[in-house]
């Protein structure tokens, strides 16, 4: 087993880790290798993009692994219904291949036909615009199942420097709102129609997904985004019957009286406050504005307290799981990120709060960009470490999982 | 695929049932009245709810290729039995948009999670007809004697078929 974060050519391949994790299913294996490495479109694959049928790239608050933004398949499905979180990948980066054989779409690794995949089908409401003409996918964007909103796309760590170091949401917003005309905030009851719409379509939607960039303002600090946030799940929550619908927020770490105002005034179901990275030390180095204004510990204090309020598995956070070996002040060892990465990690689950992870994909302007990730054996320990403890707590994470998201793999494992 | 057979899954008279387990082997039986067949003669399963056994199963068969039955049996003693291995979940899609909203028709406010399909390994006619012939010719050290002799005794019948048909009426 490799021991360098950084070296594909001494890691496990894809055939070695399955017959390694015999009781992981080989279908989230290769989703996990997907998003590890990337994938790169083929000539033939991209002329069987059909722009009525299925969605294409633009829409979401981060980049591809291109840096660019034109209009590709935006994702792609597995055949057990799984969703791969991928972006178009430069083939000098090793990604998979997504071509066609026998007139079917199918991942294609070193020559060898891995897996039958699709393009995510285009909802319904992405043909409509708004009454000033901005069309609804730039303010609600779909996965398969799950509806993402992303209100405000820019993030106040970036005005002093403190962006993380994986992140290029600043960026993006800059191309998005240059090449597509994509606004950088939401008017919510623009959001609230344009949910209103989407959900026209019978069968297609299990969840709402909200989520942007911090804002620092208020008269406690992030007031301002909690009061945002309000007024845009109001209006969502105008198209529901009860009070309550399936929904996340994906958010800063709100204090206690922030976070009881989420609960108390709005029909939000689930919530969570990404954390990035588990480990206090490489938290300061890497989400340096989080930690300024919040702080490891804190940030952790606070996923308790949301727990108490939303409830047992109805509060998570995510890690991008790789940027904890990255150079200089890293892990060294994938042995020895995995033991703290799960240390914390139980810590959490003990305590009422899964984490789950994000594949970290290394992205034109971000700090980060240019490293490798980790290993896909890495990824597959902490799949079935996340799992297990999940498992062992009790915890359920219906809100975050293969449908109402599709970006965790170790969230996949729970269908069984 | 056997035309009976296929007249059979079409038959709304007809008890369709599916097997299936977990990932240790625990057996899950079920009702599938809407099993139906695609004109690949590949079988279609409907999955109502996603925290269900038989969906936890199906996603286990799936993911590990292990083989699911079904139970196809009309009401004139035709009996089928099938195995197969899941091979593909649409949870969204045109396909999965088409049943989502016929299963709604049909029984009103329900969900769906998933529409299955089956590619058949083993398609067997499991009638009391079809398996006493089968029985009689390839295991012949398997029948009992009485029914051999010149003169069968009054407790049996002279023709399988007749003689079991009646233990099917009224299923």
């Amino acid at each position: 087993m490799s021991t360098l974060a950084n070296a594909h050519t001494t890691q496990l391949s894809l055939a070695e880790v399955v017959a390694k994790y015999p009781d992981i299913p080989r279908l989230v294996i290769i989703k996990a290798d997907v998003q590890r490495r990337g994938a790169h479109y083929t000539d033939r694959a991209l002329s069987l993009l059909d722009l009525e049928k299925h969605q294409i790239t633009g829409t979401h608050i981060f980049g591809a692994r291109d840096g660019k933004i034109g209009p590709r398949p935006e994702s792609l499905l597995l055949r057990d219904g799984t969703s791969i979180i991928t972006t178009p990948t430069p083939p000098e980066q090793d990604p998979y291949v997504v071509d066609v054989v026998d007139g079917r779409i199918v991942l294609v690794d070193r020559e060898e036909v891995v897996e039958e995949v699709e393009y995510w089908p285009r909802p319904d409401f992405y043909s409509q615009s708004t009454a000033d003409g901005t069309p609804l996918k730039y303010i609600v964007s779909a996965r398969p199942k799950r509806l993402s909103i992303f209100p405000y796309r820019y993030c106040h760590f970036w005005n002093e420097g403190e962006g993380c170091l994986f992140c290029d949401i600043v960026p993006q917003l800059k191309k998005a709102r240059t090449e597509l005309g994509v606004p950088t905030r939401a008017k919510p009851e623009e959001i609230g129609f344009a949910v209103g719409e989407a959900l026209k379509e019978p069968g297609r939607f299990t969840g709402i997904c909200i989520t942007g960039g911090s804002i620092l303002s208020g008269t406690e600090a992030f007031d301002d985004e909690v009061d945002y946030y309000i007024e845009v799940l109001k209006a969502i929550g105008a198209n529901f019957r009860d009070n309550q619908f399936p929904s996340q927020l994906i958010a800063t770490a709100f204090s206690e009286k922030q976070l009881q105002r989420l609960h108390d005034e709005t029909g939000l179901m689930s919530y969570t406050a990404d954390i990035e990275v588990l480990d206090e030390r490489l938290f300061e180095w890497i989400c340096p504005g989080k930690a300024r204004q919040i702080g490891y510990r804190e940030w952790k204090h606070r996923l308790v307290r949301a727990a108490e309020i939303f409830g047992r598995g109805r509060v998570d956070t995510g890690i991008v799981a790789g940027v904890e070996l990255a150079k200089p002040h890293g892990f060294i060892s994938e042995d020895e990120a995995y033991k703290r990465v799960m240390e914390e990690a139980e810590d959490l689950a003990s305590q009422g709060v899964s984490t789950v992870f994000m594949i970290w994909s290394p992205r034109p302007g971000t700090a980060l960009g240019g490293q490798k990730n980790a290993s896909l054996d890495y990824y597959i320990r902490l799949a079935q470490g996340f799992h297990r403890l999940r498992q062992h707590y009790g915890l359920k994470l219906e809100f975050d999982d293969f449908r109402n998201c599709g970006n965790h793999p170790d969230s996949d494992l729970a269908r069984v | 695929m056997d035309t009976q057979l296929i007249e059979l899954i079409r038959d709304p008279r007809t008890i369709k049932t599916i097997a299936t387990t977990d990932f240790h082997g625990i057996p899950h039986v079920a009702p599938d009245p809407w099993l139906h067949l695609t004109e690949q003669s590949e079988f279609v399963h409907l999955e109502l709810h996603l925290a269900s056994t038989s969906s936890r199963n199906f996603i286990n068969s799936l993911w590990f290729n292990r083989e699911v039955a079904i139970s196809i049996s009309g009401l004139h003693g035709q009996h089928w039995h099938v195995t197969g291995i899941p091979v593909k979940a649409h949870v969204c899609g045109p396909i999965f948009r088409q049943f989502y909203e016929q299963v709604r028709r049909e029984l009103g406010d329900v969900d769906l999670a998933a529409v299955y399909i089956i590619k058949p390994i083993e398609v067997r006619d499991e009638s009391v007809v079809s398996r006493q012939s089968t029985e009689d010719s390839e295991h012949p050290f398997y029948r009992h004697l009485d029914r051999l002799t010149v003169q069968q005794t009054s407790s049996s019948g002279t023709d399988a078929s007749k003689a079991a048909e009646p233990s099917f009426q009224g299923r």
